[in-house]
């Protein structure tokens, strides 16, 4: 029997992979915070839950490091400015980069858990 | 206080400026953008508010995320920098010039910078017939063929912050270039890499080839030039949010020329006390390049990536004036551009520093 899906990662596997989930979300279009925060929740069946106290200090930390670009817009609905996040050059290196480490992290984690026991 | 007001001053409490007022502006069209959202399924204004904050949940947790990304990090006692990088920067120098290396810091108080050698320094003023006396922060350097209006100058007022670096000493570059110019020497610049420092009869050659640090032994001549009152100057940071601009036209080959624009960054100086002095919210952003026959390339900060080149500094002043009201926030775009200098600089430190290179005979590539 298996278990169930938990409702949502352990916090500090989230807060380990903000980065990589904010980056993988802007790709293509360019996304400002409430978009991405819904579209977090819609793709993943609300596992990835992304509060508004550690999504605008993510997206500002990404932004300071180059990897996205921020830019006011208005806003469909109420017409208020929103701040629409654009992945630079930069970003999309950087997401392949993380892309790859976690695939390869991955891999070798799956390793372990294949060890039967008494060792290789 | 409205509850939407309360949560935006906690959630901002702690940032200062543009920071703050960008982040207010992010959440309350966060908000505002999710509460039009409810209100469609038929919540009233006020339901829609109270649901929409209790998403959001405690505000303090912005502000204490977002003060890890905008606070400075704490200077050292002796004023050295944190150092997050240093490139040391070597090449084939002619021979019996006196030769003073530069290298590259970067730090969030200082920005992207260049410094020199002190003690290579020295050697190169004594050799010219100056004298400096003294320990790197607390020296008096007595320059070379200079007798008015102050034939010495003391590193204490106005070489801080330098740094330490594998036991050697550095001073920064445009604090030491600006120091010597206020002193009364006649000083210019000649070259690109490798650059000789003439004060009056005596050379000094700069050895640095990297774009950064050459940046910053220039810089000081586009203020100078710029006048009594200028906005503050910023070299551009190998930040990640940089681009390229090119451009043709009547550019002399091996000439060096600055690119000058504007991005809205909020400053303000402080006394010895710490306390703030005046400020305002415009940083003039230069980069500055060696020309090509008839080309040359600049790095620009994104920000300013819409600009228009303007044919005269009180021209570039006058279009900043309606950009200064630090209430409101401003961004560059194609209709409203960021005004932008494009410089021919003579290496010397007064109202000769430079030429504004025509913006009609300019083309942008």
């Amino acid at each position: 029997m298996t278990s169930p899906l938990p409702n949502s990662p352990d916090p500090n596997l989230l807060r380990g992979h903000l980065d990589l989930i904010l980056l993988s979300i802007l790709q293509g279009q360019p996304k400002y915070g409430l978009e991405i925060s819904k579209l977090a929740q819609d793709a993943t069946g609300g596992y990835f839950d992304l509060k508004v106290g550690s999504l605008y200090p993510a997206l500002h930390r990404l932004e300071k490091a180059g990897f996205v670009r921020g830019e006011f817009q208005t806003a469909p609905r109420s017409g208020s400015p929103v701040k629409v996040y654009t992945l630079t050059g930069s970003g999309g290196r950087e997401l392949q980069a993380r892309q790859r480490d976690f695939q390869t992290f991955s891999t070798q984690l799956g390793k372990l858990w294949n060890l039967k026991a008494g060792g290789l | 206080m409205k509850p939407t007001e309360r949560y935006l001053k906690q959630a901002t409490r702690g940032l200062w400026g543009r920071a703050r007022r960008e982040l207010r502006a992010e959440l309350a069209g966060h908000l505002g953008e999710r509460v039009a959202e409810l209100r469609l399924g038929n919540l009233s204004a006020d339901e829609a508010e109270r649901q929409v904050l209790r998403e959001l949940g405690a505000p303090e947790q912005v502000s204490v995320g977002m003060l890890g990304v905008h606070t400075v990090p704490a200077v050292g006692k002796t004023g050295a920098l944190g150092l997050l990088m240093a490139t040391v920067l070597f090449a084939a120098l002619p021979q019996g010039l006196a030769q003073v290396k530069g290298i590259y810091s970067y730090s969030q108080e200082g920005g992207a910078t260049g410094y020199l050698d002190f003690e290579q320094f020295k050697a190169s003023i004594e050799k010219a017939g100056g004298k400096i006396s003294g320990p790197a922060d607390n020296a008096t350097i007595r320059l070379p063929g200079v007798t008015a209006p102050r034939p010495s100058l003391d590193t204490h007022w106005w070489l801080k912050p330098g740094l330490t670096l594998g036991g050697r000493t550095y001073l920064r570059a445009d604090s030491l270039i600006t120091g010597i110019r206020d002193s009364g020497a006649d000083l210019r610049l000649s070259g690109w890499k490798n650059p000789t420092l003439n004060i009056g009869a005596a050379k000094i050659q700069l050895e640095a080839d990297d774009w950064r640090v050459l940046n910053s032994f220039y810089q000081p001549t586009v203020g100078a030039g710029m006048g009594y009152g200028s906005d503050p100057f910023r070299s551009l940071e190998p930040n990640g949010n940089t681009g390229e601009v090119a451009f043709s036209g009547p550019l002399a080959a091996n000439h060096i020329y600055a690119m000058v624009t504007a991005t809205f960054n909020d400053w303000y100086n402080i006394d010895a006390d710490g306390k703030k002095l005046d400020g305002g919210n415009i940083m003039l952003m230069t980069n500055i390049n060696q020309a090509q026959a008839g080309a040359i390339q600049f790095r620009i900060d994104n920000d300013a990536s819409n600009f228009k080149l303007v044919s005269s500094v009180a021209e570039f002043k006058k279009a900043l004036e309606p950009y200064r009201d630090q209430t409101k926030l401003h961004q560059w775009s194609s209709k409203n551009p960021a005004p932008a200098l494009l410089l021919e600089l003579s290496g010397k430190f007064g109202a000769d520093a430079f030429k504004v290179v025509s913006p009609r005979a300019i083309k942008r590539r």
